[in-house]
Order: structure tokens, then C-alpha cells, then sequence
């Protein structure tokens, strides 16, 4: 099967920097991909270029298997678009825009449950509504008609827990009937809870993409020692695998990446351990890894 | 084609208030000149006078060269064809055309337009329809009911003059309106275009001016807009030039060929 999005290569350029450069990534049917980054590192541009709102420098984006500038609009008839910092019709009504979807678009029968799922106010000028509102909107005419792949820009930024919740569950929902889902987001958190794979952007290049669950297994454990008295820094120190993190009087805490065995060895042989933690680093942690 | 007409009618519903006080406007000071009119053409022999010894140079320069104050079309060419009508055209065609693409792009909502199964072009065009029909209505509105209240009011007028001075004032907005569009099509901020756009209109108004006081010149005439809307001449003498039209439809075509060019090729980041 074709992929829903694939870029070969995509770079844009302003003036004479990049945006984003040579980026390549494929999204499959049912994916729901994460895209991470800080600001500015070229995720919002990558996303229009998807989006078609902006042309590549060199590179190119296939939709559904062909290239963007072959197929033409009509391929948008699949695609629900979501940006946060996109705006409606201030002086028209929830109604009214549903409305202009709907004649543009055709009727939909989603419209009306995802309507009542929401609790949207429809007959309330857009500029009356909240942040949270006109949110609810913007995902309502991204989904009322059932998109093959949605691409959304930070869809849950700056919405309550509960929003955001139903939010996760329509993505997981829709990964489930086969949509691809392509987010940008800061959320680690959400990217967590949502995604089947992420990527990483960095500068306007990607620096991973990979499964949520690999990301996991780069076997990165974060030890927590706290000693019963003062301890040896340089034991552990000059551990290979081993990256201090940070040291109190009594406490070390560090990141192990891979064999455990050479550090817990080390820890024995000081026979002052009180109390100690190990876990799996969170994609925050992994996150942070690429970013320092 | 249901999209063309959605898009088309979404634009005009959007420009209706503005339309509707510009119509208001427009109508009701083309009706003030009629009515006042009868009273006007009793002292119409001594304006005639006056503006005799006017210097030709200086009366060509505003457009009033074939005027003459004892007929209703001489005196709406003096008043209203001169400068108003014009004025409030160009107003209304830089407000629309600045809002069409420029501010849809300065506002965010050419995102939700450009994430619909619409082509540019289809949108390009929707959005260019939607601002003729608005010029073609204010035109309309705003001239040919000067027929009816010439008849009311009880003031002998060749009906047919309306028809050209229609065509002709359409033409000359339409040019404006085109060029305007060219601008709102390469910026993503309104001020931009008005700016861009009021800057060049202003500095034709000057060059035709300048051109009818200034010997040397004089050939700069043909530069301005306002040297081919010949309202005096079209509307008193019921004569309507094709070069003028040709002009105008020319600049017309030409910029939105363009304006169409840019905006198939450009960035639009929203």
C-alpha cells in the first residue's frame, strides 16, 4: 500500500536559510505520527508544504502516493487540516461556517455527533467564542467528513485536560478506521498517549523517526542513588555508558544508556547505597537528548 | 461550479455593508444633484460665464473641458462624474480587492480556504467574480437610476448618455479594482495593497493634473488613468471613445493575468 504522506528530501528556504532541509518521512495507513520540536525548528513549515500553502525549495511531497503538484485539490477532499493558529470568520457563526464546509465539501453526517460530542454553541458569532470553542469548531470541520489523513498544528494547545482527552480518543479512533494522523506538538505527554511513531526536528532536519515504542527501547535508564554518606564521583564518572545529570552531597542522579551491569557493579563496590531508583527516560528525556 | 459560487457568494456577503453604504451614498448624492437641479439651471448661464474664463489647460487638467452647466449631464459631469463618483469607485475597488487575497492572507483565513478540495485558481477566480460583481452593482446602482429621477423631477436628459457613462465608469473601476488585485495577490498584509495601490491612483490623479498645467508635461497624461475616463465628454456629448475603454480593459487584463501568475506561484503561509 501507498503511503499517505511521504517527502523526499523536502527543503524550503528563506533567503538563504533553511527552513528545512532535506527531510524525508513516510506515514502509513492508521499511523498517527508525532511531529516534535521547539519553535522554529521548521515543524509549521513542513506542515504547510504538506498542506500545499507553501512551495519546496527541492524536494517533494506525495500524497496518497503521487506527487502534490500532479494530483491538484481534489486530493484535499481526503484531508482534514487543523492548525491552531489558523483562523475563522470572525463575524460568522459556528452554523455558518459548517455551512460553507458542507456546500464546498458536500453533506455530512458526521456533523451533527460531532457536534453534540463537542457541546459546540452554533448560533454564536465567532468572535463571542472562547478559545476553547472556536477550537472545538476548527476540529469539527477537520473531521466532519471523515478525512483519510488529518494534519494538525498543535491541535490541543491551550485547551482543558478534558478536550484534550476527547481529542486523543477521535485520534485513536480514526488511527483505528484507517486515517493517518500527521501532529505537530510540544506535548511530550500527548505525543505519548497518541502517537505510534515520532519524529524529531532539529534546525529544520530530522534527527529520529522512529516508532514510539523504539524511542523507548534506546534503553536509556535514569538512576536515582541517594548514599548514606558521601560518595566517589569519579567511580562512576569514567563509566562509559554512564552521563551524570546531576550530583548532590548524597544523591547522584544519571542516565544509563544500555548495559546496566558495569554501573550496578560499580554501585556495589561502595556498599553505602540507602536508597535507590531506576527507570525507563520518558520522550522527554529522549527529547532533551537531541536538543542539548 | 458550486464551489465558484459558494466562495463568490461568501465574498459578496462579506462586502455587503460596505457595498450597500457606498450604493447609499453614491445614489443619494446623484439624486441630491438632480433635485437641485431645476433650481441650479436658472443661474446656469452665469456658471457657463465663469467657466469660460477659466483657462482651457486648467479645466482639461479636472476633466470639465466640455462643460456646460445648462444641462443636467453637464452639471452631474461638473459635480458628481468629475471627481466624487470616480473617488467612491476607486475607494470601494482598493477596499474590495485589498480584502480579497491580502486579507484573507493577513487575517488567517486563507488557511481554511487553502485546505479545501479547491484549486487556486478556482479560488483566485471566485474571489476575482466576487469583486466585479460588487464594482458591476455599485456601477449599476449608482448610475442608472439618474433616468428615472431625471424623469421625476421633470429635467430633459438623453437617456442613452447613462448607458456610456456606465460602460465608461465600469471600465475605469474595473481597471483600478484589477490593478489593486495584482497587489492584494504579492502582499500578505492589507496596508500593504492600500498603501501600494492609493499611492499609484493618487500619483496618476497628479500626473493628469500636472500634465494639463505644465507644458513639458504634458505627454506624462497618458500615464494616468484619469486622462482615458473622459466622463464630459462621454456623458454631455454622448460620445464614448473606444480607445479609452481598450485602455482600461487592457490594464484590466494585464494585471490579472499577473495577479493570477503570482498567485498560483506563491508562498502562503498561514
Amino acid at each position: 500500500m501507498s503511503h499517505i504522506i511521504q517527502t523526499k528530501k523536502l527543503t524550503k528556504k528563506f533567503g538563504h536559510k533553511f527552513a528545512v532541509k532535506n527531510l524525508s518521512i513516510a506515514i502509513e495507513p492508521g499511523e498517527v505520527y508525532g511531529f516534535l520540536g521547539p519553535n522554529g525548528a521548521g515543524k509549521t513549515t513542513t506542515i504547510r508544504m504538506i498542506m500545499d500553502f507553501i512551495r519546496p525549495t527541492s524536494g517533494e511531497v506525495k500524497l496518497f502516493g503521487k506527487p502534490i503538484s500532479e494530483i491538484g485539490h481534489a486530493v484535499f477532499e481526503n484531508i482534514g487540516y487543523l492548525s491552531s493558529d489558523s483562523t475563522l470568520y470572525s463575524n460568522w457563526t459556528a452554523s455558518q461556517h459548517l455551512k460553507y464546509m458542507e456546500k464546498i465539501r458536500g453533506n455530512s453526517e458526521k456533523t451533527d455527533d460531532l457536534i453534540k460530542q463537542f457541546g459546540l454553541e452554533l448560533n454564536v458569532k465567532v468572535h463571542r467564542l472562547s478559545s476553547g470553542n472556536k477550537q472545538k469548531l476548527k476540529l469539527i470541520m477537520a473531521l466532519m467528513h471523515s478525512p483519510k489523513l488529518l494534519v494538525m498544528d498543535e491541535p490541543t494547545r491551550g485547551l482543558d485536560p478534558i478536550l484534550q482527552n476527547d481529542i486523543h480518543d477521535i485520534l485513536k479512533k480514526l488511527s483505528k478506521e484507517g486515517s493517518a494522523v500527521f501532529m505537530s506538538s510540544h506535548d511530550m505527554n500527548e505525543v505519548e498517549q497518541v502517537c505510534d511513531r515520532v519524529g524529531i526536528i532539529k534546525e529544520g532536519e530530522i534527527v529520529t523517526s522512529q516508532a514510539l515504542s523504539d524511542l523507548r527501547e534506546l534503553n536509556i535508564h535514569v538512576v536515582k542513588v541517594v548514599f548514606g554518606g558521601k560518595f566517589d564521583l569519579e567511580r562512576y564518572s569514567t563509566i562509559p555508558n554512564v552521563e551524570i545529570k546531576k550530583t548532590t552531597k548524597h544523591e547522584l542522579i544519571i542516565n544509563v544508556k544500555g548495559d546496566l551491569n558495569p554501573f550496578l557493579y560499580q554501585l556495589g563496590k561502595s556498599g553505602s547505597v540507602k536508597d535507590i531508583d531506576i527507570y525507563h527516560s520518558s520522550l522527554e528525556d529522549v527529547f532533551m537528548r537531541y536538543y542539548k | 461550479m458550486k464551489v465558484f459560487i459558494a466562495t463568490a457568494k461568501k465574498d459578496i456577503f462579506a462586502r455587503k455593508w460596505s457595498l450597500i453604504t457606498y450604493c447609499i451614498i453614491g445614489l443619494g448624492l446623484a439624486w441630491l444633484y438632480i433635485a437641485i437641479f431645476p433650481t441650479f439651471s436658472k443661474e446656469s448661464a452665469k456658471f457657463n460665464e465663469l467657466l469660460a474664463t477659466y483657462p482651457k489647460s486648467i479645466l482639461e487638467a479636472f476633466n470639465i473641458s466640455q462643460l456646460k452647466m445648462d444641462t443636467l449631464q453637464g452639471f452631474m459631469s461638473a459635480e458628481h462624474f468629475s471627481l466624487v463618483w470616480p473617488a467612491m469607485a476607486i475607494l470601494l475597488a482598493i477596499s474590495t480587492a485589498g480584502q480579497s487575497l491580502s486579507g484573507e492572507i493577513e487575517s488567517g483565513t486563507m488557511a481554511l480556504l487553502l485546505s479545501l478540495p479547491v484549486s487556486r485558481l478556482k479560488l483566485f477566480w471566485s474571489k476575482y467574480m466576487a469583486g466585479m460583481i460588487v464594482i458591476l452593482l455599485f456601477t449599476m446602482i449608482t448610475i442608472f437610476p439618474i433616468v428615472p429621477l431625471a424623469h421625476w423631477y421633470g429635467v430633459s436628459f438623453t437617456a442613452n448618455n447613462v448607458w456610456l457613462i456606465s460602460i465608461l465608469s465600469f471600465c475605469f473601476a474595473w481597471a483600478i479594482y484589477s490593478l489593486t488585485f495584482l497587489f492584494s495577490a504579492i502582499f500578505s498584509e492589507r496596508s500593504h495593497t492600500y498603501f501600494v495601490a492609493g499611492g499609484i491612483v493618487l500619483l496618476m490623479y497628479v500626473v493628469k493634473i500636472m500634465s494639463g498645467m505644465i507644458h513639458s508635461f504634458e505627454k506624462l497624461k497618458y500615464a494616468s488613468a484619469f486622462y482615458y475616463y473622459q466622463a464630459d465628454k462621454t456623458f454631455v456629448k454622448g460620445s464614448l471613445d473606444i480607445q479609452d475603454i481598450l485602455v482600461f480593459c487592457g490594464v484590466a487584463v494585464i494585471a490579472t493575468a499577473i495577479a493570477l501568475i503570482v498567485f498560483l506561484r506563491r508562498d502562503v503561509s498561514v
